[in-house]
């Protein structure tokens, strides 16, 4: 059964439609929300609550189109909702910017040896979770879910050239080394 | 060969941080069955708020006749709750911002979006965006603006120090300030900046100043009512725990569009060996009455630590709906504890320290009796003409979170650090003020701040049971619906034409509701029949729509319709078979549209920012039903076609996907994981006609109204089995073995 007849079972009220399609993207729903939050927990939240928004919008889903996408860009605008949410916290960060994240993954897409790599993915981490909220969701919308600039003002309500800078301005610095113990002063 | 990309790159690094065995299903099941919580008319907030102090003053004053007076005085002192601003207390009225004001400067612009005040304090959430500058390199971050604002009144009195929150991103920075209280009667005050904070100290305009104007708060304001909750509370509504020399307690509870706003007190006995209590986010959990992780953060400010002479820190939080009803468990597993600390070590620099330089440590010492590895130090490199700085990395599995840290032979600016996360490193540094000394230093932990373990937790019934049964109307037919009859005829009299589809690619066919003239008319979706059975539109599966004549020949696509980026759906021909009325998604909206058969005279008839929903023609094709989806669900609205009026005529919960318009027009059946509803559009209650009816979906109903035919779709059987047809004035049910097809989509005549 294909996607559009799970979401045509949906429509019909049938739940098993929703079934295929959890058991079909919880997974991808997930690790989109988490490379967004960074939280484990949350993630789930996230793709749950996205997966209950879908049943109940599903009327106005078109299945003639794609509906991984769709899925897939309401968890990352979700889990961004949430993670700016919970950015209310006390945040601690090394620094990071949005290029040095790119330039990683530029570098770890090339690598061969399984050691480096895994050196790299551990700096990915750490650089990604150290981003605040909007510019990690730019960078999982445009390098995990492949969004192009277009869809991705449209999905953070920003302008393209925001986008643009979202992806491309140079070593945006974050925070210094040194950081308060408290946001609140 | 490499046949990586960055986004199985990605991929690798969540898969390793996530469990395979992922199953999401059971929560998303109990969600959806628990309704939409999350949504409240106005009224039904304050009826909620006054079912929670129903609630408390019912268990107070069966259990604890004591404290009727302090439960009584509760009653008069609801305070308030708005989302992103905290507690408001509402003893004198409220005033707001009378307007947002915006002040642009050498490309900065300021704008200040919002201001609540109330006789306790002012907060103000302002937005500053311009071209903030970059650093290669965080350490070489020159010193920043220091300086905080400031509220200068019109007299030229000053509120100055804010307790404040803010962060940046896209290039814009938000703070949210909370100044003391404007005297009532001012109606004027200046936002003072002396300096933009994210820009270097003395860069960028300085000295901002920005009028205000505020104004009462208009009626319509939402502000969230909290019951406070008397003290002590009677064990049966609440388990404060005590343990490890902390209680837990709950003071006021609001009930949100989205969640519950809750007041909570941790408080403590004196403790000379505590110089402060601290809570930190990931301390704090809420479990619901099903064991599901419900989200939760803090509703206003993050409170600093407390001095322990304090001996209480109030703690106020914001929930995500709780879907499971039952008693909900608010934990807080932990506490930081700060505590005085006096032990030193020494690291010898060397001769020439170098920016950049790092000393390999690994000092193991006792702090207070808790052990600490010192693992490195570093001479972190800042821009020319700053401070020096030196930066200890640390680890520690004893339960130490945080150390201050500091050289007191020289001369220092200032003190930080952090704890340890899988983001960041366990760390501690300090500034000095004349340059990187050299040789053998002594450092001096002054003060460290420790785990003390809980948990601590908090036993809560939210009232979400009440919401969902709000919308669960009892069973007209029986609790148990009769046992479908073996598959038989027709009942006599009834038949007709019907549209419907089948098979894995949606092939569509038209043909007499006991099976026979079935006539094929290619893939496609949403088959309608005009009225006299002559005719079908439906939509193509790759185009627009088309329009075919059951006597013969070729559909034809309805010029106008279908088209790059555009999505035609539902076409629903009108009473008289002249219009065709349909939806049309394009720019990530639907609207409705008509247009004539012959493709003349499209146009929209409703294109609003709302996602318009086509349901069906009324009788007399004056009007149209249609469906948007609101905060409470589904608003079923009826438009009369002259006027272009729209009013509601139904509320359906979010669940009722497969929606029917009878064709009187006064019905809308629907079928949900609950069961078949009946929703009058009169203004009746709905109706639940049979409970669990898994096995039934897509209702049409019969021409004359009397039947309503379902696709029936056994439990754990993906195949069709058989149409149903179900009398909802006599809940007679009957299974037919006539083979019409998959989805059920037309009935006419």
């Amino acid at each position: 059964m294909d996607d559009s007849q799970a979401i045509r079972r949906l429509k019909n009220g049938d739940i098993g439609g929703l079934e295929i399609l959890v058991a079909r993207y919880q997974h991808k729903a997930v690790q989109t929300a988490y490379l967004i939050t960074h939280d484990e927990q949350l993630a789930e939240d996230v793709a749950q609550d996205t997966f209950v928004r879908v049943y109940q919008r599903i009327r106005h889903f078109d299945e003639a189109r794609p509906f991984a996408p769709y899925l897939l860009r309401s968890v990352a605008n979700a889990a961004l909702n949430a993670a700016e949410k919970s950015a209310r916290w006390v945040q601690f960060g090394a620094g990071t910017d949005v290029e040095r994240v790119a330039e990683l993954l530029a570098e770890a897409v090339s690598v061969e040896e399984q050691a480096e790599y895994a050196r790299l993915k551990g700096e990915i981490a750490l650089a990604l979770a150290a981003l605040p909220p909007r510019q990690r969701t730019a960078i999982v919308q445009r390098y995990y879910l492949g969004m192009n600039e277009k869809e991705m003002a449209e999905s953070l309500s920003a302008a393209p050239g925001t986008v643009k800078w979202l992806l491309n301005a140079a070593r945006q610095h974050l925070r210094g080394l040194l950081h308060p113990e408290r946001s609140a002063e | 060969m490499n046949l990586k990309d960055p986004a199985r790159v990605l991929d690798d690094i969540s898969n390793e941080q996530l469990p395979p065995d992922l199953d999401l299903l059971p929560g998303i099941l109990a969600k959806i069955q628990q309704g939409n919580p999350t949504t409240m008319k106005p009224a039904t907030k304050w009826r909620l708020a006054a079912l929670l102090l129903a609630l408390v003053l019912l268990v107070t004053f069966i259990s604890l006749p004591a404290v009727a007076t302090a439960a009584a005085t509760a009653l008069k002192n609801l305070i308030g709750y708005i989302p992103g601003v905290g507690t408001v207390d509402q003893a004198a009225p409220l005033r707001v911002l009378a307007n947002p004001v915006t002040a642009t400067r050498d490309g900065f612009t300021i704008t200040v979006d919002n201001a609540v005040l109330d006789s306790t304090r002012t907060v103000l959430t302002y937005r500053i965006s311009g071209p903030f500058p970059t650093w290669d390199d965080p350490s070489r971050r020159p010193a920043m603006c220091q300086e905080f604002p400031i509220l200068r009144l019109a007299d030229g009195r000053e509120l100055a120090y804010p307790s404040r929150e803010g962060g940046f991103g896209g290039g814009e920075s938000t703070w949210k300030d909370v100044f003391p209280a404007v005297p009532a009667g001012e109606t004027r005050a200046a936002l003072v900046l002396p300096c933009l904070a994210e820009l270097p100290a003395g860069d960028g305009p300085q000295n901002w100043e920005i009028p205000l104007a505020f104004a009462p708060a208009p009626p319509d304001m939402t502000v969230y009512p909290v019951v406070e909750l008397p003290t002590p509370l009677p064990a049966a509504t609440q388990a404060a725990a005590p343990g490890n020399g902390m209680v837990f307690t709950l003071q006021g509870i609001a009930a949100l569009d989205e969640g519950y706003f809750l007041d909570t007190l941790l408080s403590w006995e004196m403790d000379p060996a505590m110089l402060d209590v601290q809570v930190y986010p990931d301390a704090i959990h809420l479990v619901d009455a099903g064991g599901q992780e419900v989200s939760v953060w803090p509703a206003d400010l993050n409170p600093p630590a407390a001095p322990t002479g304090d001996q209480s820190l109030a703690l106020k939080f914001q929930t995500a709906p709780v879907l499971t009803p039952g008693p909900a468990n608010l934990v807080l597993d932990y506490v930081a504890v700060g505590m005085a600390a006096s032990t030193s070590f020494t690291i010898d620099l060397g001769s020439s320290p170098q920016p950049g330089q790092t000393w390999e440590l690994n000092k193991d010492l006792e702090v207070n009796g808790y052990p600490l590895r010192v693992v490195s130090a570093e001479y972190v490199q800042t821009p020319p003409g700053e401070p020096t700085m030196l930066m200890l990395y640390l680890a520690s599995d004893s339960g130490l979170l945080t150390i201050t840290a500091m050289d007191r032979e020289h001369e220092i600016l200032g003190t930080g650090g952090s704890p340890g996360s899988d983001q960041v490193p366990f760390r501690a540094g300090w500034y000095y003020k004349d340059g990187f000394p050299q040789g053998i230093v002594t450092v001096d932990i002054t003060m460290i701040s420790v785990r003390r373990a809980g948990p601590w937790s908090i036993t809560w019934t939210p009232p979400a049971a009440a919401v969902v049964s709000e919308a669960t109307p009892a069973a007209f037919c029986p609790d148990e619906p009769p046992s479908p009859a073996a598959p038989g005829g027709l009942p006599a009299g009834l038949g007709g034409r019907v549209a419907f589809s089948e098979g894995e690619n949606h092939e569509l066919f038209a043909a007499n509701l006991d099976g026979s003239g079935r006539i094929p008319l290619g893939p496609g979706f949403f088959p309608d029949l005009s009225p006299d059975g002559q005719r079908v539109v439906y939509r193509e599966l790759e185009s627009g729509l088309v329009l075919r004549d059951l006597a013969g020949g070729e559909g034809q696509l309805i010029p106008g319709t279908g088209g790059e980026g555009v999505s035609d759906l539902r076409p629903m021909w009108s009473p008289d078979g002249r219009q065709i009325a349909f939806d049309r998604v394009a720019n990530h909206t639907s609207d409705i549209y008509r247009v004539d058969p012959d493709g003349s005279d499209l146009q929209a008839i409703l294109n609003g920012p709302e996602d318009e929903s086509l349901l069906g023609w009324a009788p007399d094709g004056g009007r149209l039903f249609y469906g948007v989806t609101v905060a409470d669900g589904q608003s079923i609205r009826v438009l009369d076609l002259p006027t272009g009026r729209s009013v509601e005529a139904a509320l359906l919960p979010f669940s009722a996907h497969q929606v029917s318009l009878s064709p009187d027009g006064r019905r809308i059946a629907t079928i949900d994981d609950r069961g078949i509803f009946l929703f009058p559009l009169d203004g009746q209650e709905p109706v639940l006609l049979l409970a669990n009816p898994v096995e039934f979906a897509n209702p049409i109903w019969s021409p004359d109204g009397r039947w309503i035919l379902m696709s029936y779709w056994p439990s754990g059987d993906n195949s069709l089995r058989s149409p149903a047809l179900l009398q909802p004035d006599t809940c007679l049910l009957l299974l037919v073995e006539e083979k019409v097809g998959d989805w059920l989509s037309s009935w006419v005549p």
